[in-house]
């Protein structure tokens, strides 16, 4: 009795300087700002960039670049902060949940998700008066209709990387074996031919694994993206597929549950049986450039902007690699949002933050010196639009470089191209962006925080079984009606009805436009 | 007067023990029990535009993606035989381990034991998962190609065959964590009083009987300790262990899922701290609630063992 | 000492299985040291083997260029886990000690109160919080002794359970009839007395300090606070996060290039030598419980 009367006395006192701890450091934290403001005259944010490339160890003279910069133009000091891709989310989540100053930070792909829970700032009226320029830049680069894809609600939440965002499925191959195998580019017309030329590979290279997944863990060979391409399935903004519209019939149904899924993932089950596949193939810890390189692996599916890929691939893997287009790409929601910049809803600073992002997009001093560090020290011009290292440096030696992540930040229009790019490639992928279908329903986003539970249930059983259905290791016929219904169980009919519901709504409201 | 006398005599004797326990008591109460408060995020739809305390309380709608799944049950089922078999044979290989060690070291000295028994646990699961692969991929691993293409046996498409993984589960997990388990039993052995033995040997009792009627009993009470510490942290698993070992392979999933790997997958997309705070305080109360009983019945057998 | 037959058929028994043990142990590691010094090529045609075809030290070659990076993520490893280890050891046993006292009034509460955190946790967002902005250890070096890893229930009650086990209580009884304080007895008698399991909890508290990078994954940004082991765990993660795809579109897959599975292995390799190298050093330690006998005696 007594022991537990002093266990709570205890808990209680925990529990009360618990909140007085919490409402402290929400006060002293408001009050730490200021001072800084006074001091400098310029507005304060933090921006957080996830980089590729090694981690600097010291930022301090890329961070004062970018100030001589944003301070001069618009009066806005940036705490520059550089992240990993594996950490970045961990560290900028971790930052907003506890109210810690962060207010320009990036997506990586979970663009809806930040808003249902009220994590960004809505924009709109900050960007009609601090972000005319870049509204523009987006207009020229992609179209009048990109801010579409970040509106929920009526309200702009975000600006997505303004880049090349077709990514039509490439048939990714070892050109030297496809030549030894008898066969040139030419005979490679649609995934149809793909089949013959495994077989003349395998005959002549047993030793050679003919097609291999791109992505390993989960394992991906890109059959999904091939058939959303081919046969126009938008998946409304969330990846897992339990409610897609194929075509422009509005009506929400299970991809899982259709014939293009089912002849698709034959297809792969033919190709795994005839043995174009490793028997592995859905659990392996080898990626498919590894296996290029290696010399053990012929071809894979990949989705790439642009034609000069397979340049790219053979000055890694040291093989001849070249890349044949084999189905056009299909804009939905996702394709043009998952990489979106958004302002904390947090942020004390919301027009400094939307001025600083619109200089991000519109100044090419600015997005350089992020991308490529000091001019003379970590790169050098070779051109108007080509960089290349200091003599004897290269991305390991210098002391700053995020060359890598030129695809989530900024314009590509505006941003340098490694030297021995052709500068042709950046102007098709702009072009490309224009000439590219959208589905009807691009622009509408999807809210799963009705059927949470569902949608987590969803994922588990998609999880468990696509991996073993796109690399053929399974067997469709008796796979498929099992997933279907481990979908049906986890509350699939759910989730399209939801989906089906807030479709029909956002037409409704497009209509009335 | 006497009774004054009393208490402050008692405080007396209390006052220095306490002063000795107050650095280690300040830390748990800063470390653990300050942020403890944050359980109750795992009751809100957290809604960061009205801030964490501002969210809406929505009762133990978080915790129904817990159990609204078919996969309930054959999670809830991994995770306590899993668990339940790590324990025993952990334990009974871990005092096996001990027990030869310490036999060892007072005549065969070497100094090579000790980085092997804590060595498998310095690998990463990460890197773990890469060796169990090159051991066990059907192409070119070391089992198909190297031991049982040989003996013209059929080889065994070993990540899509769910049969056997609840063996090589428990194999990996006692491979990488007897050794190091079997230090705690070693350093107890060290601590027994030769002088025990010495006196059992002159009684005529051989190694085993000695063993069995000295070190084994002297033994009990760690083995009590251990054991209600990892009943605790039975609805807890290792998810490099299911996860990253398995290589997330979905044929596996009958004998690999596990309620962390079960949170992981479900949330990964969503994302959702109400959620997973949710599936932590699930896991911890009922680990609190075996071992509030399991105490409470080596309290009634023998106070002494008692955790508390 | 004279063994008997049956003496020495057990330490032949015991020798044969613990080399076997040994051995079980090693040679995955073993495995690891030679993929490191295999040819890539050699290692995805081949698979890993300890009769590898074609040798190669470029991932160490690869990995040299970085030596500064590493040698300092050493320095920082190597004072992280000395401060945390000491200054954990003592708090640990210190608060060990009055829980193994039968007559001290609240020594059931108090192991109570530990094994309660050991079930428990607010989650990372409230422990965060109270971190950063109440007590400001980002990006110090405090960041990394301090928050989770200084003291742990696990190994408090293991301390509590040998104290009370392997300690006679005449012991201290007869210490406090001669007039030692709590302070003196607890320095002078309890810690001589149980050096194998300091040992094994400094042991266990010496490791988690050395593999951990939580900590500086949360509360530390700037690289020059980088520890081995968060070397090791970015470079990890990165390839896995990239290889899953899950970058989705962000990155071409083409534009990146990973580190080979050489490279990664020559970095796991490089995360357990140096505790290889210690571990001999610590093996007397673990063996020193005899002396009681000679104390009781």
């Amino acid at each position: 009795m007594n022991r537990k009367k002093g266990l709570a006395a205890l808990l209680m006192s925990v529990a009360l300087t618990g909140s007085v701890l919490t409402a402290c450091s929400g006060g002293s934290d408001s009050s730490s700002t200021p001072d800084d403001d006074k001091s400098v005259k310029a507005e304060e944010i933090v921006f957080a960039l996830p980089s590729f490339n090694r981690i600097p160890d010291d930022l301090s003279k890329v961070t004062d670049a970018i100030n001589a910069i944003t301070v001069d133009k618009i009066g806005v000091k940036v705490d520059f902060r550089v992240y990993g891709p594996a950490d970045y989310m961990q560290k900028v989540n971790l930052a907003l949940q506890s109210g810690e100053k962060m207010d320009v930070f990036t997506t990586l792909g979970q663009f809806s998700n930040y808003v249902s829970k009220s994590q960004v700032a809505p924009l709109d009226d900050l960007l009609a008066e601090h972000g005319k320029e870049m509204t523009a830049i987006l207009e020229k680069d992609f179209g009048p209709d990109m801010l579409k894809a970040t509106t929920i609600n009526g309200h702009i939440y975000g600006i997505p990387v303004n880049k090349g965002m077709a990514l039509p499925v490439s048939f990714v191959y070892n050109a030297d074996m496809l030549k030894e195998a008898g066969y040139s580019a030419d005979d490679i017309g649609s995934v149809d031919d793909l089949a013959e030329i495994f077989e003349a590979v395998k005959k002549k290279h047993p030793d050679v694994v003919p097609f291999g997944p791109i992505n390993v863990n989960p394992s991906d060979t890109n059959l999904i993206n091939l058939l959303k391409g081919i046969h126009k399935v938008d998946f409304l903004t969330d990846t897992t597929g339990a409610g897609v519209v194929v075509g422009n019939d509005g009506k929400v149904v299970n991809f899982y549950e259709t014939d293009i899924f089912k002849n698709g993932v034959q297809m792969m089950r033919d190709w795994y049986n005839k043995g174009y596949l490793q028997k592995d193939a859905a659990t392996t810890t080898i990626t498919s450039s590894e296996m290029l390189a290696s010399g053990r692996e012929f071809s894979f599916l990949g989705g790439y902007g642009g034609k000069e890929v397979g340049k790219t691939i053979s000055a890694q893997t040291g093989k001849n690699v070249e890349t044949k287009r084999i189905a056009p790409f299909y804009f939905d929601t996702s394709a043009v949002n998952s990489v979106s910049w958004m302002v904390s809803s947090t942020s004390k600073a919301p027009e400094a933050a939307v001025k600083f992002l619109n200089l991000l997009y519109t100044d090419e001093q600015l997005i350089n010196t992020i991308l490529y560090g000091i001019e003379g020290e970590d790169y050098v011009k070779v051109d108007e639009h080509h960089v290349k290292f200091p003599e004897g440096k290269d991305a390991n030696t210098v002391s700053y470089t995020a060359m890598i992540s030129t695809g989530v930040v900024g314009s590509e229009s505006l941003q340098y191209q490694f030297e021995g790019i052709d500068w042709s490639d950046v102007e098709l992928k702009l072009k490309e962006n224009k000439e590219t279908e959208r589905s009807p329903y691009f622009g509408f986003i999807f809210d799963p925080s009705k059927v949470k539970t569902q949608i987590s249930a969803v994922n588990n059983v998609v999880n468990q079984y696509l991996p073993g259905l796109v690399t053929g290791s399974l067997d469709p016929e008796t796979t498929i009606p099992k997933f279907v219904k481990a979908l049906n169980d986890a509350g699939a009919a759910d989730v399209i009805k939801s989906k089906q519901e807030q479709l029909d709504q956002w037409i409704a409201s497009q209509g009335g436009q | 007067m006497r009774h004054a006398n009393g208490t402050s005599s008692a405080l007396r004797k209390t006052a220095p023990l306490l002063m000795l326990a107050a650095p280690g008591l300040l830390y748990f109460l800063i470390n653990s029990y300050i942020p403890m408060f944050g359980v109750f995020i795992a009751f809100k739809d957290v809604n960061y535009a009205k801030g964490i305390f501002g969210s809406d309380w929505i009762g133990l709608d978080n915790f129904q993606f817990l159990f609204k799944t078919t996969d309930a049950w054959i999670m809830t089922r991994n995770t306590l035989l899993y668990n339940l078999a790590f324990i025993v044979i952990g334990t009974v290989c871990s005092i096996f381990i001990a027990i030869l060690m310490a036999e060892l070291l007072t005549k065969l000295y070497s100094k090579l034991y000790l980085s092997g028994l804590v060595l498998p646990s310095l690998i990463s699961m990460v890197v773990l998962s890469m060796l169990v692969f090159a051991f066990l991929n059907a192409d070119s691993g070391f089992v198909n190609k190297s031991i049982l293409r040989p003996l013209g046996l059929p080889e065994i498409n070993w990540y899509s065959e769910a049969k056997y993984w609840p063996y090589l589960l428990v194999l990996i997990q006692i491979w990488k964590t007897a050794g190091y388990g079997s230090i705690v039993y070693f350093a107890s052995i060290a601590g027994i009083d030769k002088s025990i033995y010495e006196a059992a040997k002159i009684d005529g009792a051989g190694k085993l009987r000695q063993i069995r009627t000295i070190t084994l009993p002297l033994l009990k009470p760690t083995v009590i300790v251990l054991g209600l510490m990892s009943i605790g942290r039975i609805f807890n698993s290792d998810f490099g262990l299911f996860y990253q070992v398995p290589l997330n392979a979905g044929a596996l999933y009958s004998a690999t899922q596990t309620i962390d790997t079960y949170v992981y997958r479900a949330l990964m997309q969503l994302n959702d701290i109400g959620m997973s705070a949710a599936a932590g305080l699930y896991q911890s109360l009922v680990g609190f609630v075996l071992v509030l009983v399991v105490n409470a019945i080596v309290k009634r057998v023998n106070s002494e063992n008692a955790l508390f | 000492m004279i063994q008997t037959r049956g003496e020495r058929a057990f330490a032949l028994f015991s020798a044969i299985l613990m080399g076997l043990f040994t051995l079980a142990a090693f040679l995955p590691f073993v495995l690891i040291l030679i993929a490191s010094v295999t040819k890539e090529s050699s290692l995805i045609n081949d698979g890993y083997s300890f009769f590898p075809k074609e040798f190669s030290l470029d991932a160490y070659v690869y990995l040299q260029a970085s030596a500064y990076t590493f040698l300092r993520a050493y320095g920082v490893s190597i004072l992280v886990t000395v401060v945390g280890t000491a200054v954990g050891l003592l708090i640990t046993s210190m608060l060990a000690y009055p829980m193994s006292r039968k007559d001290f009034k609240y020594h059931n509460t108090l192991a109570f109160v530990v094994f309660f955190t050991m079930l428990f946790s607010g989650g990372v967002v409230p422990s965060y919080i109270m971190w950063t902005q109440v007590f400001h250890v980002k990006d110090t070096l405090a960041a990394l002794i301090v928050p989770n890893l200084l003291a742990n229930g696990f190994n408090v009650l293991l301390v509590r359970n040998y104290f009370k086990s392997n300690v006679p209580v005449d012991l201290i009884e007869s210490a406090q009839i001669d007039g030692a304080t709590e302070t003196r007895t607890f320095f002078r008698i309890m810690l001589p007395l149980s050096v194998p399991v300091l040992a094994t909890v400094g042991l266990f508290m010496g490791l988690a300090y050395w593999n951990d990078w939580i900590n500086a994954l949360y509360y530390v940004s700037k690289p020059q606070y980088y520890g081995i082991q968060n070397l090791l765990v970015q470079l990890m993660n990165n390839i896995q996060y990239l290889n899953s795809g899950q970058a989705g579109n962000a990155v071409g897959a083409g534009a990146v290039e990973l580190p080979s599975s050489a490279v990664r292995m020559a970095m796991a390799v490089l995360g357990i030598v140096p505790i290889l190298v210690v571990l001999p050093l610590l093996q007397k330690y673990l063996t020193r419980g005899v002396v009681i006998g000679a104390v009781k005696g």
